[in-house]
């Protein structure tokens, strides 16, 4: 095999395994703790108890009476848990995934309390939609409410 | 404006690309001035993060002027001639108030992919692929810069840009290597890798106060580099035993401290290094630990290994046996460089620590694809190609 072929067959399996791995991070960007709806997730968020309690940061508080909201402090130097569920038979968005919903709620009311604005992610250079990179699009789209939270 | 982009494996091309724009009130932009290859970006290059699309901006270790501020940053003016830490971060999570702050909870927009990856996600990085935020580079003419007030650092008169430039990320990362590995006073310490943070960390352990510092690598040049600037002895694996030469060199404890500044493309001279290749490829494993393995088997009894190269997923043949009989402590991060960039261009100012030497080649934007080949083939001595935007 001469080196260029030894060069593009290491870069196509390269390439096979990255395909993959967006992959499997797209296929985990749920995982089995979204199926209960309800449960609890929390973050936490290093703001004095306080800081926490005096108002329920505006991503949280749009989600409305559907959520509930918990705060206690956190142990040590952390800060404050800021805890929030789906209440048992609230309205649900139907148009989105409720897990994901809560979690980038819960994330953006951290970085309000936290940083006072949420940051924005960079605007996109250039790039193309293909079959290889769709599990990478849908990776990405689905990022900031994706994860264990 | 002109920027270079990663356009698939192996791919860069030079093209034009929309202006970055302040977006949060704390956000500044930078033109920039110079801007550097790093070994890190060579694993984004080969497809080993496979978290970019094409048309990514890459780049994360530059220096520019700054163009716009944003209405809170306090701490920049439009003229000012900045360093920019390739992490980013907020400075204000409970990560970055314990000076952690490439593990900053505020700085990374994708948190979902790096949560499935690892369990957690560490903050963002400049053209680090969609993992880290997916960022715009700094191989551009002009760059976003979010929290300013916490990234970016006034350059003093006296530290000229193309010293200034290796602040931003290979200088302080070699540091934080020498630094949270504990280097202390009389120390013996190895380094694997004598790329650019391979010899700042070289130097930091030097500037600790270490009593001898071996750097190792293949490369006669960058050796020879490392021996004229840095001032530590080497090493050369292919031509002498590693483990025998660290012993007696250490009089036969083995370092105190062991540093790998290679990452997760480490070559090696034995048949292991096919093996690691094959399953790498095959994805039975994504990273190859050569280097690691190395640091760990030599290091003394009770002494501490640090991970400063690049690794993304799982490895093979990990000597946990050695790391546990020999009481060793193993510790790794991206760069924490918030933490060390004023100290280090203080010592740049006083001459301490030099990194001039490092820019081998240094060429317009437009010629980055061969500066990249240049640098991943390390060829004409090259050791790294740094970008002048401005032509
Ligand atoms: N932790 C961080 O935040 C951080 C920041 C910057 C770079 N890095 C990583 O540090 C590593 C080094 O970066 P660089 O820019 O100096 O890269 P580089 O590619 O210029 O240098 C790596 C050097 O390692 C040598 N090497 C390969 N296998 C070896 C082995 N088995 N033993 C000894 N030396 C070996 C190579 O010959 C080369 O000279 C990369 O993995 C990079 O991703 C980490
Ligand atoms: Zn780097
Ligand atoms: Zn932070």
């Amino acid at each position: 095999m001469s080196t260029s072929q030894k060069k593009i067959l290491s870069a196509a399996a390269v390439g096979a395994a990255a395909v993959a791995a967006a992959r499997t991070v797209a296929d985990r960007t749920s995982n089995a703790a979204d199926e209960d709806v309800t449960r609890w997730r929390v973050v936490t968020v290093n703001r004095p108890l306080d800081d926490v309690v005096a108002g329920t940061p505006a991503p949280l508080a749009d989600l409305g009476d559907a959520v509930e909201v918990r705060v206690h402090a956190a142990p040590g130097d952390k800060g404050s848990e800021l805890w929030a569920r789906w209440r048992d038979g609230a309205d649900l968005p139907d148009d989105q995934d409720p897990a994901q919903v809560l979690r980038r709620a819960l994330r953006g009311s951290k970085q309000l309390l936290e940083v006072g604005w949420v940051l924005e992610p960079g605007r996109h250079t250039t790039t193309e939609d293909t079959v290889l990179n769709a599990p990478l699009r849908k990776a990405i789209s689905t990022a900031r409410g994706a994860g264990l939270l | 404006m002109k920027a270079l982009l990663w356009t698939g494996i192996n791919e860069t091309s030079v093209e034009e690309v929309p202006d970055p724009q302040v977006q949060n009130p704390e956000d500044m932009i930078v033109r920039v001035r110079r801007t550097v290859t790093c070994g890190s970006d060579l694993h984004l290059l080969g497809g080993y993060i496979p978290f970019m699309q094409k048309g990514d901006v890459l780049g994360h270790e530059f220096m520019g002027e700054v163009v716009e501020v944003g209405p809170d940053v306090r701490r920049h003016q439009v003229g000012d001639r900045v360093v920019v830490c390739s992490f980013i971060s907020c400075g204000r999570c409970w990560y970055c108030k314990n000076e952690l702050f490439s593990l900053c909870d505020n700085g990374n927009t994708n948190p979902g992919i790096t949560e499935a990856l690892w369990g957690a996600n560490p903050g963002g990085c400049f053209g680090y692929s969609h993992a880290m935020g997916g960022f715009a580079g700094s191989h551009a003419e002009y760059v976003r810069v979010p929290y300013a007030d916490v990234g970016a650092f006034r350059v003093p008169d006296g530290v000229s840009d193309e010293r200034a430039l290796f602040a931003s990320d290979s200088a302080s990362t070699g540091w934080m290597g020498a630094d949270l590995g504990n280097v202390r006073p009389g120390d013996v310490v190895a380094v694997w890798g004598a790329g650019a943070v391979g010899q700042m960390a070289a130097r930091a352990a030097m500037l600790l106060g270490a009593e001898r510092v071996i750097l190792i690598d293949r490369f006669d040049y960058r050796l020879r580099s490392a021996e004229q600037h840095v001032g530590c002895e080497t090493l050369n694996y292919e031509r002498v035993e590693v483990v025998e030469e660290l012993r007696e060199r250490s009089g036969g404890r083995g370092p105190d401290v062991c540093i790998e500044a290679v990452g997760m493309e480490a070559h090696s001279p034995s048949a292991v290094h096919a093996y690691d290749q094959v399953k790498q490829q095959l994805r039975m494993q994504t990273d190859r630990p050569t280097a690691v393995r190395q640091a760990i088997y030599n290091c003394r009894k009770g002494g501490t290994v640090f991970v400063l190269g690049v690794f993304a997923g799982l490895v093979d043949k990990f000597p946990l046996g050695a790391v546990m009989n020999k009481g060793l402590t193993l510790r790794s991060a991206q760069m924490h460089g918030q933490r060390y960039i004023p100290m280090l261009l203080e010592r740049m100012e006083r001459g301490e620590l030099v990194t001039e030497h490092l820019a081998t080649h240094t060429m317009p934007l437009t010629d980055g694809p061969r500066g990249y080949t240049m640098f991943k083939e390390k060829q004409d001595e090259n050791i790294r190609s740094v970008f002048l935007p401005g032509g």
